[in-house]
């Protein structure tokens, strides 16, 4: 076990600043837009159309805010439901609608507030799985090519191990500077709203309680995030781990030929489907998610059957680190 | 050498092929225990293939081999508990600290000593806190020898170690060898081009060409069986000889197992060294 966590510190140094700067980046950069946006903001005026699921739309009525600020309230009150506000940056005076009304049809049904800070986590989510593929796919294939795979070799360390603590690492503890960077975005935007934008958010109020909430769907969603991943980790980490050059041409290819032969002879989709799902950060709290969509995600055959290929093709890495020394 | 069952490095008849081209020929090879062991041969010759064999990097395609009890390609984890290698320079990871490095080795390593590996440091001026990568050469290779020579291991694999050295680090480092490394029942196995700068630490030698042992002998057994005759007759040169070569004081023979009585009225008779020995067998392989 020692030998293990040996290993994946020795992960966390090489890569910690792949895994700390972009996410760090990207929280300045959120906090910079939301302050930009509350502080300098001007009332924008958008028709938002707000319908139900299946129904005729609902009559809107709007309500601007002071010329400082820049949000939307909007509220449906024939429907009986709540006034909600919506928020965009607002360098632009006429905001495209059809970006309105994606953030407006949750907003409506669900937690308006809630649903908008969750938006605001998705970019961290995102940004996290391409570091983690470009990661996945180098971390095997550097150690070929600056040959530093000889010294490694000469440790009593099977390459089973080596393999298991470059998968746990980009599963488990690679995942954390990024998700922390998510809670201080969400933390400092409902901070940053509700203060700056003077009440402007009717309808939500900072709620330990849904922070909590919140809090526990990313912890839920974090646990078996790198489960859900594992089929990319494990099959970037085997492209790196054969591949002499241009491993990452490899990753992207061999998926894309597989879909387009799946294609031609059996005019299904099933690899692409499968590709879509499992290339989405699905387990973490998203504008819909709720404990039991959450905990329905994780039990389900998708997650467990993605689990076994990851297997087979981290077993195929470790053939891979035993056969080839040199790229 | 003989065999016996305390050997370090038992291998018989190895074979390996890259393709249509025989790296391993039927390559044998026995180091044991307390022997510094020279595996010399040109480019090509399979030295390296051979190490990566010994040190389970390469699978083999036929033969027998057993290091220090164990078969290197199946145990390899194992096997590099008593086994320490240092290849040709460069082969630290550039973006760690060297005090990250300690710390790794010492994390995976059971029979490193992180005292020993201090204090050999301590002798050098390389910084702790400061990348592998911004060391000089010289200065990786005093590290990567620190490392290797802190850790308790039966066999040392050094494969052309000192290439691309300049003279001083060469020197110590196999001065550093022999004083903080070598002592009985501890093994060395190096290959290296540069023949003349290993002669003398040396207890036996194989030489390798096209996959195959050419010769394989103690360094004491090769004084006792090689002799050079250097003279300015050459028509009085007894035949024999493995070769022949012109040089400024006269013409040199070299004969294996020839009386040196016999020689020593025909001109100067003298040990050759390992080098001329090595270019010899190269030019006639079957001597």
């Amino acid at each position: 076990m020692r030998e293990l966590l040996v290993l994946i510190r020795r992960e966390w140094l090489e890569h910690r600043v792949m895994f700390t700067f972009p996410p760090a980046i990207l929280l300045a950069l959120v906090i910079v837009a939301i302050l930009a946006a509350t502080v300098m903001g001007r009332h924008i005026a958008v028709q938002v159309d707000v319908r139900e699921d299946s129904g005729p739309p609902i009559p809107m009525q709007q309500r601007s805010s002071p010329p400082s600020q820049h949000y939307l309230v909007a509220y449906a009150p024939d429907a009986g439901m709540r006034p909600t506000t919506l928020t965009w940056p607002a360098a632009t005076a006429n905001y495209s609608p059809p970006a309105a009304q994606a953030v407006a049809t949750p907003v409506v049904t669900d937690d308006g507030a809630s649903a908008m800070l969750n938006l605001v986590t998705m970019p961290f989510y995102f940004l996290f799985l391409i570091v983690a593929g470009y990661a996945c796919v180098n971390m095997l294939h550097d150690e070929r090519k600056d040959r530093s795979i000889l010294f490694w070799k000469s440790m009593p360390v099977d390459d089973y191990r080596v393999v298991a603590s470059k998968f746990l690492f980009v599963a488990w503890v690679a995942p954390l500077a990024t998700l922390a960077c998510a809670v201080v975005a969400r933390l400092v935007t409902s901070l940053l709203l509700s203060v700056l934008g003077e009440g402007s958010f009717v309808d939500y109020t900072f709620s330990l309680p849904e922070l909590l909430n919140w809090l526990g769907q990313l912890l839920l969603g974090y646990l078996f995030l790198g489960l859900w991943v594992s089929p990319l980790y494990a099959w970037t980490m085997l492209a790196g781990a054969v591949m002499k050059k241009s491993p990452m041409a490899l990753a992207t290819v061999i998926p894309l030929v597989l879909i387009y032969v799946e294609w031609l002879a059996t005019g299904t989709n099933g690899i692409a489907s499968f590709l879509k799902e499992h290339l989405l950060p699905a387990t973490l709290p998203s504008l819909h998610s709720t404990w039991s969509s959450q905990l329905g995600l994780v039990s389900g055959m998708q997650l467990w059957g993605g689990v076994l290929i990851a297997l087979g093709l981290l077993w195929l890495t470790v053939l891979a680190r035993q056969r080839f020394i040199e790229a | 050498m003989t065999t016996n069952a305390a050997s370090i490095i038992h291998a018989s008849q190895l074979s390996k092929r890259y393709g249509s081209v025989a790296a391993l020929d039927g390559f044998d090879l026995v180091v044991e225990p307390g022997h510094i062991v020279g595996l010399i041969g040109p480019n090509g010759s399979g030295k390296t293939t051979a190490l990566k064999a010994i040190l389970g990097l390469t699978r083999l395609d036929g033969g027998s081999l057993r290091v220090n009890g164990l078969q290197p390609w199946r145990q390899r984890a194992a096997l590099m508990r008593d086994v320490a290698y240092i290849p040709d320079t460069g082969i630290l990871p550039r973006w760690m600290k060297v005090r990250d490095l300690l710390n790794f080795v010492e994390g995976v390593h059971a029979g490193f000593s992180r005292d020993k590996a201090e204090r050999m440091l301590a002798r050098t001026d390389i910084q702790r806190d400061r990348p592998v990568g911004v060391l000089s050469k010289g200065m990786q290779v005093q590290l990567h020898l620190a490392l290797i020579l802190a850790i308790q291991a039966r066999l040392l694999v050094l494969d052309e170690p000192t290439l691309g050295l300049d003279i001083l680090y060469r020197e110590q480092f196999y001065d550093t060898l022999l004083n903080d490394y070598f002592e009985d029942g501890r093994s060395i196995l190096v290959t290296t081009h540069e023949v003349r700068e290993i002669e003398h630490v040396l207890t036996d030698v194989v030489l390798i060409a096209r996959g195959k042992a050419r010769l394989t002998s103690s360094m004491d057994g090769l004084r006792e069986d090689f002799v050079k005759l250097t003279t300015t007759t050459p028509a009085a040169a007894p035949d024999g000889w493995l070769t022949k070569r012109q040089t400024l004081a006269g013409t040199e023979y070299l004969y294996r197992n020839a009386e040196r009585a016999a020689l020593a009225p025909v001109g100067s008779v003298s040990t050759p060294n390992l080098a001329e020995l090595f270019v010899a067998i190269m030019e006639k392989p079957d001597a």
